[in-house]
C-alpha cells in the first residue's frame, strides 16, 4: 500500500487536470441536498458532502439508455457509440464504493453486460473516507461498508490540512505521478491518518447484525406472517430500488426516433416492487402480493445475491432507501427481524394464517 | 474485471427471416424462421428472444429440434404487443433474435431411459423440440410416452403430427378438459393419463411443461407412481427482458430462469417457495 499526501489546495487543481482527461463527476450541491453529477465546473466540488441522493450507479448504469438503434425498414442495428471520454467518479464514500463493488459483480457475472461495462472499463474511481455518520438511517457499519473496499484508484482519508491518499493499481500510481501535485507522505501525516482511522472505527462500531447468519436467517423466516405486516409500510412505489447503490433490475422498452425511421431499444431502471414486475404475458403474476414483493428485494440483499457472489450481504447500509420510503422501511429492521424470529411462533402464525385467510394486500 | 469488460455482450438482435406460417388454433400459430447467416444451434427447452423494432422484445421457447436443417420454427400465442405484432406478420418479413439463451432439457440423462413428456397446454410448444429430437435419434430413448393435455380439442397444437411420432414408436395419449360429442378420446384433467401409463421409476425420467396451476398436481401425481424428484424436469415460464441474468424480472428466490433454467430438474428446485 503506497500513501501520498495532497494538502487540501491542492484538491481542486488536481480535479481540474482529472476533468481534462475524463468525464469529470462528483458530488455537489443541488436544491438543499447533495447529488452525484457530471461536474464541468469543478469548484462545484464538495468533498464535505454528507450523502447524495442518488449513488454513483448511474454514472455506469443509467436511468435511461439506448443498448440498440435499429432501422425500422432495413432492420439493421448497432450499439450507441462509446462516449469519447471515460469517466472519473470522485469523492465516492465507501458504502458506494462497496455499492460499486457490487454492481461489478451482477453486471460482470457471464454473459457479462457490455453496455455498463463501456461505461465502467476505464473509469478512475476516487474514493473518500467517512469521518461522521451521514444520517440516522445509514448502517453502514453493521454490513461493514463504512471501510475502504471496492474498487478505487485513490482512497482519500481526511487529515488536518489535507487528505493521505492510498494509490492503487496503475492508473492510480500513474494519474498521480503525472499530476505533479502529491506530496510524499511524512511521519507527522502517517500519525495523523491512523488517528484519523481509529475515529473512523469508533464514530462506525454501532454494529447489530450478525452477517455470518444473514442469509441463512432471512431464508428461515421466508414463510413469517411479519413479512405482510412489513407490507403494510410499503407502497410498491419503487424508490428504494431507485435510490439504492446495488439494484440493477431494468425494464426494456422501444421507442420510435427519428421520424419514425428508427428504434431505439432502451433500458430504464425498474423495480421488483412494482406490481407487474414479474407477471408474464399471459396474466400469470409470480409476486401479485405487496409482501412477496417486498420480501424479494430484501431476499436479493440479505440472502440471494450474496450467495450468488459469496459475499455475506448485497445491502451495502448507506441508508438511502429508508430515508427514500413513505414508510421508513429499513433493510436493517427486516435483516434484525429474521435473526429474531422464532421458529415456533412461524408454525403457529401460519396455521393461523391459513384458518383465518388473512386479508393480503395486492 | 477487464475479463467482464473483454467478453461482455450486447443486446443487438440478429436478423431472421420469416420463411412460413402455419396457423394451429385461434390464438396460436408456428412460425418457421431462417437466420441467413448462422444455424441457431440450440438445445431443446432453451429460448430465444424475438423482436420487432419498434414494438419491443419477447420471450419465446424454441418449438423445433436442432436436428432438423435450416431454421427453427417459433410457436407464438397471441398475448401482447410483441405476439400480436409477429401474429400480423407475412412470410419474408424481418424478425430481430437474440438467443438461444438459457438450459434446456439434458438429452443425456434421457438417452438409454424410458421418456415420459407431460404438456399442458401451449407447454406443448417447447417439447415439440424435444419430440423432434427423440424422433430423429429414435434408437438412443427406450420406451417414449407423451400425454397432452388442451382445454378443447379445438386448442390442441400440432394433432397433426401425433400420427407420425406415433409411427416412432411412441405412444401419445391426449386429454381434453371439455369436449363437444364428436371427441373420442379422453376427457378430464392431464393427470388422470399419469394413472394409465407404465412408469419403471428407475428407468424413466419425466420432463413437464405447462401452465403454472398443472405442475403440483402433476407432480403430486409422479410422486404416487414412485418417480423420484430427481426423474423429473420441469420448464418453468417467468417474465424475462434480458436473457442475460442481470434484468432481474425472472428470478425464482436466488435463481435467473433465464440461466439457470427455464428447465430444471425438481430435486434441486423442489426447495424453492417461489418455484411451483
Amino acid at each position: 500500500m503506497r500513501l501520498l499526501f495532497l494538502p487540501e489546495n491542492h484538491v481542486l487543481p488536481l480535479a481540474r487536470l482529472l476533468a481534462a482527461r475524463y468525464r469529470f463527476w462528483g458530488p455537489a450541491a443541488k436544491g438543499g441536498a447533495f447529488v452525484f453529477e457530471e461536474i464541468a465546473d469543478v469548484s462545484r466540488l464538495r468533498l464535505d458532502y454528507s450523502t447524495t441522493l442518488l449513488p454513483p450507479k448511474q454514472a455506469f448504469l443509467p436511468p435511461r439508455e439506448i443498448l440498440a438503434r435499429i432501422d425500422i425498414e432495413t432492420h439493421e442495428c448497432r450499439s450507441p457509440a462509446r462516449p469519447g471520454k471515460p469517466i472519473a467518479l470522485f469523492g465516492v464514500h465507501p458504502c458506494d464504493l462497496h455499492g460499486l463493488a457490487h454492481l461489478d459483480l451482477a453486471m460482470g457475472e457471464p454473459p457479462a453486460d457490455a453496455p455498463y461495462w463501456r461505461a465502467r472499463k476505464d473509469a478512475f474511481i476516487v474514493g473518500l473516507a467517512c469521518v461522521q455518520r451521514c444520517m440516522p438511517e445509514s448502517f453502514c457499519d453493521s454490513v461493514e461498508s463504512h471501510r475502504a473496499g471496492g474498487p478505487f484508484d485513490w482512497m482519500f482519508t481526511p487529515v488536518a490540512g489535507g487528505y493521505v491518499v492510498e494509490l492503487r493499481g496503475e492508473a492510480g500510481e500513474r494519474e498521480a505521478s503525472e499530476s505533479g501535485l502529491f506530496e510524499v507522505a511524512g511521519e507527522s501525516w502517517k500519525k495523523n491518518y491512523d488517528e484519523t482511522r481509529d475515529r473512523i472505527e469508533k464514530t462506525f462500531s454501532g454494529r447489530r447484525l450478525n452477517l455470518a447468519s444473514l442469509s441463512s436467517d432471512l431464508e428461515r423466516s421466508f414463510q413469517d406472517g411479519w413479512w405482510e405486516k412489513l407490507a403494510d409500510r410499503c407502497f410498491s412505489c419503487g424508490a428504494c430500488t431507485a435510490v439504492c447503490p446495488t439494484c440493477v433490475c431494468f425494464d426494456v422498452q422501444d421507442e420510435i426516433a427519428e421520424g419514425c425511421r428508427m428504434a431505439e431499444r432502451c433500458r430504464s431502471w425498474d423495480s421488483c416492487l412494482i406490481r407487474n414486475f414479474a407477471e408474464v404475458a399471459g396474466g400469470e403474476n409470480f409476486r401479485k402480493l405487496r409482501s412477496e414483493r417486498l420480501r424479494h428485494r430484501m431476499m436479493r440483499q440479505g440472502a440471494y445475491l450474496a450467495g450468488r457472489f459469496g459475499l455475506p450481504v448485497f445491502c451495502v447500509g448507506c441508508g438511502r432507501c429508508p430515508h427514500a420510503c413513505l414508510g421508513k422501511i429499513s433493510p436493517l429492521e427486516a435483516f434484525e427481524h429474521s435473526r429474531k424470529f422464532p421458529i415456533r411462533r412461524y408454525a403457529q402464525r401460519l396455521v393461523e394464517h391459513i384458518k383465518n385467510g388473512v386479508t393480503r394486500h395486492e | 474485471m477487464s475479463d467482464a469488460a473483454g467478453s461482455a455482450v450486447d443486446y443487438l438482435p440478429e436478423l431472421s427471416t420469416l420463411a412460413a406460417v402455419r396457423p394451429l388454433t385461434a390464438a396460436e400459430s408456428l412460425f418457421h424462421l431462417d437466420m441467413p447467416h448462422r444455424a441457431l444451434g440450440h438445445h431443446p427447452g432453451q429460448f430465444v428472444q424475438v423482436s420487432l423494432p419498434g414494438i419491443g422484445e419477447a420471450p419465446i421457447s424454441i418449438a423445433s429440434s436442432p436436428t432438423r436443417p435450416a431454421g427453427f420454427d417459433l410457436c407464438i400465442r397471441r398475448a401482447g404487443n410483441v405476439t400480436e405484432a409477429i401474429h400480423r406478420l407475412k412470410p419474408g418479413a424481418k424478425i430481430g433474435i437474440r438467443g438461444p439463451f438459457g438450459r434446456g432439457v439434458p438429452i443425456d440423462d434421457c438417452m438409454g431411459r424410458n421418456v415420459v413428456i407431460i404438456a399442458g397446454g401451449l407447454g406443448l410448444a417447447p417439447l415439440r423440440s424435444l419430440i423432434q429430437y427423440i424422433t430423429d435419434h429414435r434408437s438412443r430413448f427406450k420406451a417414449v410416452t407423451i400425454l397432452i393435455g388442451a382445454r378443447t380439442p379445438e386448442t390442441l397444437l400440432f394433432p397433426d403430427e401425433y400420427g407420425a411420432w406415433r409411427s416412432r414408436d411412441i405412444k401419445v395419449e391426449v386429454t381434453v378438459d371439455v369436449s363437444k360429442e364428436t371427441w373420442l378420446g379422453h376427457v378430464g384433467v392431464i393427470t388422470n393419463l399419469i394413472s394409465r401409463i407404465d412408469v419403471d421409476p428407475d428407468t424413466t425420467v419425466s420432463i413437464v411443461c405447462g401452465p403454472p396451476i398443472m405442475y403440483r398436481f402433476v407432480l403430486r401425481k409422479l410422486a404416487r407412481r414412485n418417480l423420484q424428484n430427481d426423474h423429473i424436469y420441469l420448464s418453468l415460464e417467468r417474465r424475462m427482458k434480458c436473457g442475460m441474468g442481470k434484468c432481474g424480472h425472472c428470478q425464482i428466490n436466488g435463481l435467473y430462469v433465464c440461466l439457470e433454467g427455464p428447465v430444471f430438474r425438481y430435486d434441486r428446485i423442489a426447495h424453492l417457495p417461489e418455484a411451483l
